[in-house]
């Protein structure tokens, strides 16, 4: 327990979080979520000197405030976290905890943490080990293929089981390379991270892995940034119209945004091989803009935003990898009323590039937005009026970190222009480009489907377009008899109705035909198994 | 054909697929063939799939309506539709075919032998590319019709015009190579994209001189059936119905409509339509082949030069019968034999015992013990012959029950093998006749509750959740015959109890149970008869085309069992027991062991010490007489000769049990009750059984002394009383026999007692011929069991799976027989289980093999033993790792199974080593053989590791370790009574027992009762559960591998058993300590207690 006054200091949290992890924030800048799990890792080893001081005025150790602050900080009754000197460790106490509900904060050293991790089982062991793998394969680590883990994890399964051994505990005396010459290296990497009993006996700085691989994840402290191995950076896109502090953008510690100053020279302590994936705030780039006299015509509006988004653009802070999916444009009327007009780009925006054309795309999809907002908040005003502006704001709220390989697909090597293109066409239009196409189903208002039908076998269902209107009614109508009235129909095809639909395996049919009414309109109606009329397209 | 001016016009439909185009048409062949006969077709033509597989069952719907009168001249016509290519994924209005229909008996062997070749490349995916098919030197096309639906390539191409012109290119082909008797289907389904190939049909016909035909290229026999249709693409796929839309048929035309609708449909083609009128009817005119014509002759090659088959069966009957009886032959089987072989004579069935006197002799000749059983035995041929083992002349034995004159039908000799040696057997069949023309018989799978519901709730995307819940309730065997809906409804009940989180409201319950409903007996797929076979004297195709089957080297005929005798074609029955294997495998060890060679015939038949042990139930591992029920019944039936035995063999069966047989019999034979007769003329039918009336022939006997039945009419009495109803045909029968039996002075109490018992036939009975035969064997199992015990229990550990009793309960009794058994090792066992010689004594001891030990390969297992022989044995571990050359996984099967304890090494230390199996050759600078420290096995551990690694333990009994350590029921284990001493306790006195469930039974004829067999330390404990007392505990009963049960004994003549009335829970309160005390966290007694799946129960439910 982090009661006593020489609890060692906890380096690593595993802290049970269901929702936002923002609120770790407070303990450290270093967070990560644990894959498949509702666990936080916390790296607290970047602030300790800031806890120390604290604690210190406090008249407490740093355990203690952290063991206080935490409950506050999660503003939870029930707190479950385990803290120890490696993520893996302070995760398998987590883990033992979850499995017998024990809630409080417990260190992997203290008696009761100790008793609780040796109740761990086999399959909460493994369930931890699949989780670091997903974070192992997101990383693309050399040397690890997720087939051969899952199927030495089911060879670890089934050998505990022969042998009647429920948790680690009954192999505590095994040495890693027993572990990895029966179930291979990851499993001896594990088992390394988890077995030493003595904190005293913990390589923390030595490599754990004896063959393979020889640098297994990102050394940070020793291998400049240059030479780092490239990897992928993991990319969470926002909600288009959402934001705020609850999104969330996933990168590798050092994946482009710049360390925050209290993190600038990694700790050396950071344990080598571990797969942490840190999970970082969003920050926002803002422009604000005060105008000498009151606008309200977009043409006028125009320049002074392409001055700002060039401002943006060059804003410190933003880095060649980030792209802008939504921006905020707060105006504030001379009535000093605010109005938000949001800026959503249908793909991941480069506004660097947009500066070359002026802010072309990135001004036309704001004009779009505007004149919705202006309608909108005239219409709400029940004012005929143009709404004078005097001053606005314009912040970055969606951004995306995109992926390395992305690079190309936004014209940066030159290839895929055609793709660029269009994406940038799609990011220019007030709508969405929406295709079609038809699909092999005999129902006609299912027998056309956005693009990205599967089929490529659609030989009758092109005759059935040649048949067919080109233009349907939504629903079908109900034809009145007045409307039938002297009304002839030509007969064209007969259809059953989706019957698992109605859920009525007996349900019914409709019989399309031709109708030329009186007002010399081709109709497509259809008659269903009742007799009933209905209109359900027009021929040209 | 039909004309629009005819008011009944007529009609014949050229394609129709039933459900035998397997999960493609969605009607039964005799609901197609109904439903044409009622709309008043002229003719209708089944064009299944790639295959005969309806056509049996159209023309037996035929024949049906034909014998009532109802058939309205309808005419069949036999055909099939081929696939082209292998395109059977898409569409079926896609796919590459061509149909083809038999005009006469040489067209329908065309037809056959183009399905045979279409199969040859497997099971699935059936197609012959066109051109192989016009293929002057390979097949030939005599009276073979063939016709082109207005589907396939062109159509998936849209008819474009190249499409036009490829599908001209190839009529001209077809043209070229069928003539006149090519023609071109047209079809009209009220939609654009179906009749957008008609204009181009026509051009083409115009263009090749090709004439039409109209058809409505029928997939289903009413427009009600368009839903199971489209379910069925579903299930095909494998995908939910609403993602294949591309694969159903987009409204319910492809049914049989009526003729004069159909007339009006295609009237505005005009002089077409007439043309295709006049084609249609020429067709008709020119077919002349019907299924009636199939012929079936037996293979000739067996006779001899100068014989004919009856000629030669007389002469060996008589030679085998003098060899038999040593010259001299009894007088009862001299007139026995002539009777019979008149007989055969008169019916031609000479061939038939030939061919399986041919079998038997083969199987001898290569020391593979057989026997025939069922009505066989009633024949004095089939026992001369050495067919069946059963003498009769020593028995009434009545042949009408195998052959009558009346009937005509081929008889039924059902021959069983060694099951291990059955395969070889059945190969040298096709060996023997040839592939041409020896096959099985196929076996129809179809839909039944659990896979209709499965199939449907997964083609209508309900989640797998549910589709687990619904399986989970129809796994029950009360449930598992109940309809659709039932199973639904406890579906629901189930998931909700399980806390299921998914919405019951989306699942669409009532769609789902009405459509599995609709879908229950739909042929899924084809099988394989469980030994029936075929063989003929000229190519199968004559009678039906062949496939592969799923299981290696083995072909089928595309017919069912039921086809195959509605179309009078023989069958031999080639099956398959075990005890056959494990009498051998006795025989081969007494005679290595003990010096004796045994035979079945060599066995003394009146000896006493084995009726001793027989009438004290101690029958474990013997053949019939071991079941609970069996063994509940020997001590009071006492049997003391074969005959008795077979009267205890065929009276503990639903028959007589639901026929109220078995208590008179009881007590007539303890003399409780007078033995007499309801008529003076049924004594010699009733004499030995004492006026209880317990077998087939009885009834038949009795039909035929006082019913007024002839021999044939009390055949056909027999034959329907597997399918017993008051409805239907045998209603008649039923009435008759009353009617009789009244007339001729029967008591009405006797007539309903037979009445009754008739009934029980329905569910299962034995014939008395069939019942000898199964008593043979079990007088020799019990009689090698009572003198050879040893070797008794090890030829049966050998011959698993089979029997009653698993391996556990087996060796349990021999060791309560006094027996040793040692367990598996590493240098002393084999892969079978052996025999050792005990040191200093004649006795024999059990080395269980390596056969036993789960997850151990054959392969290895034996490459280890012929590596141990060659180097000598291992001295060390290490030895064995090097030379013994396993791979992981065999070698921790050997740790897991405690087979390297030999070397000193403990199981968990040796299970450790073998992880590392792949290090073994650095075993001199690695950690490789160095046992790991691991805490020992407790003794609850040693149990557990024992039953998961070989099914058994040789430790303490897991029952014994739970009294003394364990212990977490609420009555205390002083109370208990040991299954040895339930004899000794008075009956109706409330006993409470602890014992490991080894079977469950819950046969149907017993209303909901449960029988149970436990087995603690001391015996085995047989347990009956009613039915309120099961549904109260079901749980308990059904899930756990341990019963604590209280219940009142019921003591009889020695055989015992317990009522229960309550079933106590194992409590973790009692033996859970602390939580994180390690001993309690690793191995907690209670948890063991609480064990599900120790040891696999043998359940019947």
């Amino acid at each position: 327990m982090l009661t006593a006054a020489d609890a060692p200091w906890p380096r690593y949290l595993a802290v049970e979080l269901s929702g936002d992890g923002a609120r770790l924030l407070a303990l450290s800048p270093w967070l990560m979520r644990w894959e498949g799990e509702v666990l936080w890792l916390v790296d607290l080893t970047p602030c300790r000197r800031y806890w120390e001081t604290l604690a210190e005025r406090a008249g407490r150790t740093a355990a203690e405030l952290v063991r206080e602050l935490l409950p506050r900080l999660l503003g939870e009754d029930l707190v479950r976290a385990a803290s120890a000197d490696h993520p893996w460790r302070a995760l398998l106490l987590a883990r033992a905890m979850g499995e017998r509900k024990v809630g409080g904060i417990l260190d992997w050293d203290a008696p009761f943490g100790k008793a609780l991790r040796d109740a761990l089982t086999w399959s909460g062991w493994l369930a931890l080990a699949k989780s670091c793998a997903v974070h192992l394969q997101s990383l693309h680590q050399k040397r690890f293929g997720a087939q051969r883990f899952a199927q030495q994890c089911r060879q670890l399964e089934g050998a505990m089981a022969r042998l009647g051994a429920r948790g680690p505990l009954m192999l505590a005396g095994e040495e890693a390379m027993a572990f990895r010459r029966r179930f291979g290296s990851w499993i001896g990497i594990f088992w390394e991270w988890g077995a030493p009993r003595d904190p005293a006996s913990v390589p923390r700085t030595a490599a754990p892995l004896p063959r393979d691989p020889a640098a297994p994840f990102f050394p940070r402290a020793s291998v400049p940034r240059s030479q780092a191995p490239r990897r992928p950076h993991l990319m969470l896109i926002p909600d288009a119209v959402g934001g705020g502090a609850s999104e969330e953008t996933e990168a590798p510690r050092d994946a482009g945004l710049p360390p925050r100053e209290d993190v600038a020279a990694p700790s050396p302590s950071r344990e080598p091989g571990f797969p942490w994936l840190a999970w970082l705030p969003r920050t926002t780039p803002e422009r604000p803009r005060h105008l000498d006299f009151p606008l309200w015509r977009w043409d006028d509006l125009a320049p002074l935003l392409a001055e700002d988004l060039a401002a943006l653009g060059v804003d410190p802070r933003w880095q060649p990898e980030e792209r802008v999916t939504e921006l905020v444009w707060q105006l504030t009327l001379n009535d000093l009323s605010e109005i938000a007009v949001s800026v959503v780009f249908r793909h991941p925006h480069d506004l660097r590039k947009d500066a070359a054309s002026g802010f072309r795309i990135t001004l036309l999809q704001a004009s779009y937005a505007f004149e919705d907002a202006m309608r909108h908040a005239r219409r709400h005003r029940e004012s005929e009026v143009e709404l004078p502006i005097t001053s606005w704001s314009v912040r970055v709220a969606g951004r995306i970190v995109t992926l390395t390989t992305w690079a190309d697909l936004f014209g940066e090597a030159g290839s895929d222009t055609d793709l660029v293109r269009l994406l940038e066409i799609e990011n220019a239009l007030a709508v969405g480009l929406e295709r079609y196409t038809l699909t092999a189903d005999w129902l006609p208002e299912s027998s056309y489907v956005r693009a990205a039908s599967t089929s490529t076998e659609l030989a009758d269902w092109v005759t059935l377009a040649r048949r067919r209107p080109l233009f349907y009614t939504v629903t079908p109508v109900p034809l009145t008899a007045a409307e039938l009235r002297g009304s002839r129909q030509l007969f064209l095809e007969r259809v059953a109705t989706k019957w698992w639909e109605a859920g009525n395996p007996d349900s019914g049919r409709r019989d399309y035909y031709q109708l030329l009414d009186r007002e010399g309109r081709y109709l497509w109606a259809f008659r269903d198994e009742q007799g009933a009329w209905f209109k359900h397209g027009l021929f040209g | 054909m039909a004309s629009s001016a005819d008011a009944s016009p007529g009609w014949n439909e050229w394609i129709a697929h039933t459900n035998f185009s397997f999960l493609t048409g969605a009607s039964h062949p005799a609901e197609v063939v109904e439903r044409a006969v009622a709309l008043g077709y002229k003719g209708l033509a089944i064009t299944d799939f790639d295959g005969a597989y309806g056509l049996a069952r159209s023309f037996r719907a035929l024949e049906r309506l034909r014998k009532d009168g109802r058939d309205g001249g309808m005419r069949l016509f036999y055909g099939a539709e081929l696939h082209l290519a292998r395109d059977h994924e898409l569409p079926v209005v896609w796919r590459d075919t061509i149909i083809l229909i038999a005009q006469s008996h040489r067209g329908y062997f065309n037809l056959c032998r183009l399905l045979t070749e279409a199969h040859r490349g497997g099971k699935n995916g059936a197609h012959l590319p066109l051109m192989e098919i016009l293929d002057e030197k390979a097949f030939d096309l005599e009276d073979l019709v063939a016709i082109q639906p207005m589907r396939g390539r062109a159509r998936r191409a849209g008819w474009t015009p190249a499409a036009e012109l490829e599908l001209a290119a190839r009529c001209a082909e077809v043209k070229r190579r069928f003539g006149p008797r090519f023609h071109l289907a047209l079809s009209r389904h009220l939609h654009p994209s179906e009749d957008e190939g008609l204009q181009p049909t026509l051009r083409l016909a115009r263009a090749l001189d090709v004439p039409c035909l109209l058809s409505q290229d029928v997939f289903f026999h009413h427009p009600d059936r368009k839903s199971l249709s489209d379910l069925l693409h579903a299930i095909r796929c494998n995908r939910p119905v609403g993602e294949v839309t591309a694969q159903h048929f987009p409204n319910a035309e492809r049914s049989l409509r009526d003729p004069a609708g159909l007339a009006r449909l295609y009237a505005d083609l005009g002089p077409v339509q007439k043309a295709a009128q006049a084609a249609s009817a020429a067709l008709s005119a020119s077919i002349h082949f019907d299924l009636k014509e199939l012929t079936y002759r037996y293979p000739q090659e067996m006779l001899p030069e100068g014989h004919t088959s009856q000629s030669y069966l007389e002469e060996l009957s008589w030679a085998s019968a003098k060899e038999r009886f040593g010259g001299n032959v009894p007088e009862k089987i001299v007139t026995l034999l002539q009777h019979e072989l008149t007989l055969v004579g008169q019916l031609g069935f000479a061939d038939y015992f030939v061919t399986v006197w041919d079998i038997v002799r083969w199987a001898r000749s290569q020391h593979i013990l057989c026997q025939g059983r069922g009505s066989a035995a009633n024949s004095a041929v089939c026992y001369v012959l050495g067919i069946t083992a059963v003498d009769v002349s020593e028995h009434e034995m009545l042949f009408e029950r195998f052959i009558s004159v009346e009937r005509g039908d081929p008889p039924d000799i059902d021959v069983d093998f060694e099951h291990e040696r059955r395969e070889e057997v059945i190969q040298y069949i096709y060996r023997r006749f040839g592939r041409d023309r020896a096959a099985m018989v196929a076996n129809v799978i179809t839909f039944e509750s659990r896979g209709a519901l499965r199939a449907v709730g997964k083609a209508l995307g309900v989640a797998e959740v549910w589709l687990g819940a619904t399986s989970q309730v129809l796994g029950l065997r009360e449930l598992r015959q109940s309809e659709p809906d039932d199973a639904l409804g406890e579906a629901k009940k189930i998931a909700a109890q399980k806390g299921v989180a998914e919405d019951p409201a989306t699942v669409p319950w009532g769609l789902w149970g009405e459509l599995a409903a609709r879908l229950h007996g739909f042929p899924r797929h084809l099988g394989i008869h469980s030994g029936g076979f075929i063989v003929t004297d000229r190519a199968l195709e004559w009678l039906a085309p062949r496939e592969p089957a799923t299981m290696e080297n083995r072909t089928v005929v595309q017919w069912c069992k039921e086809d195959i005798e509605a179309l009078d074609i023989f069958k031999i029955d080639i099956l398959a027991l075990g005890m056959l294997t494990a009498i051998r495998k006795c025989f081969t060890l007494v005679k290595d062991h003990y010096g004796k060679e045994l035979t079945i015939a060599a066995i003394p038949v009146l000896d006493q010490p084995t009726y001793d042990m027989i009438c004290r139930a101690d029958t474990v591992g013997t053949f019939q007489v071991e079941s609970r029920a069996q063994m509940s019944m020997l001590p009071r039936l006492k049997p003391r000769n074969l005959y008795e035995l077979a009267i205890e063999v065929a009276i503990v069966r639903p028959g007589p049990i639901q026929g109220k047989m078995v208590h008179p019999f009881l007590r007539r034979r303890t003399g409780v009750e007078k033995i007499d007769y309801p008529d003076p003329r049924l004594e010699p039918i009733l004499k030995r059984t004492m006026g209880v009336p317990i077998f087939q022939e009885q009834v038949m006997r009795i039909a035929m002394e006082v019913g007024g039945f002839s021999p044939g009419e009390s055949n056909e009495l027999r034959r329907h009383m597997g399918s017993f109803t008051m409805k239907g045909d045998l209603s008649g029968m039923i009435g008759k026999l009353e009617q009789g039996m009244r007339k001729n002075g029967l008591g009405e109490e006797f007539i309903a007692r037979l009445m009754e018992q008739i009934k029980g036939f329905s569910h299962y009975g034995f014939p008395e011929s069939h019942a000898i035969s199964f008593a043979l064997l079990a007088y020799v199992s019990s009689y090698l069991k009572q003198h050879y015990p040893a070797a008794f229990f090890t030829a049966l550990l050998n011959s698993q799976p089979m029997g009653f009793y698993t391996p556990h309960a087996l060796l349990q009794t021999a060791q309560h027989l006094g027996l040793e058994v040692r367990p598996p090792c590493a240098l002393r066992s084999r892969w079978e289980t052996t025999l050792e010689r005990r040191n200093g004594e004649r006795a024999h001891a059990i080395r269980v093999g390596l056969h036993l030990v789960s997850s151990l390969r054959e392969e290895s297992a034996r490459l280890l033993v012929e590596r141990r022989d060659r180097a000598g044995g291992f001295g060390t571990l290490e030895e064995l790792l090097r030379q013994g050359r396993l791979g992981r996984v065999d070698l921790t099967a050997l740790a897991a199974a405690d087979a390297l304890k030999i070397f000193g090494v403990s199981r968990r230390a040796a299970l450790w080593i073998a992880e590392a199996a792949a290090f073994t050759e650095f075993l001199e600078d690695a950690d490789v053989a160095q046992p790991a420290e691991l805490p020992p096995e407790s003794p609850w551990e040693r149990a557990t590791a024992d039953f998961k690694a070989l099914g058994t333990t040789f430790g303490r009994h897991p029952t014994a370790l739970l009294r003394e350590q364990g212990w977490c029921y609420r009555p205390k284990t002083h109370t208990l009574t040991p299954a040895a001493k339930l004899t000794q306790v008075r009956s109706g006195r409330n006993v409470v027992v602890f014992g490991m469930v080894l079977v469950r039974q819950m046969p149907p004829e017993a209303k909901g009762v449960m029988f149970a067999t436990l087995e603690d330390d001391t015996g085995l404990i047989n347990l009956i559960f009613h039915p309120q007392v099961r549904q109260r505990f079901r749980a308990l009963i059904d899930g756990l591998t341990f019963l604590c049960v209280e219940g009142r004994i019921q003591n009889q003549d020695g055989a015992y058993s317990i009522l229960v009335q309550t079933v106590h829970a194992p409590s973790l309160s009692a033996a859970e300590v602390v939580p994180l005390r390690r001993d309690a966290l690793i191995s907690p007694a209670a948890s063991l207690a609480q064990e599900r799946h120790l040891v696999n129960s043998r359940d019947y439910f």
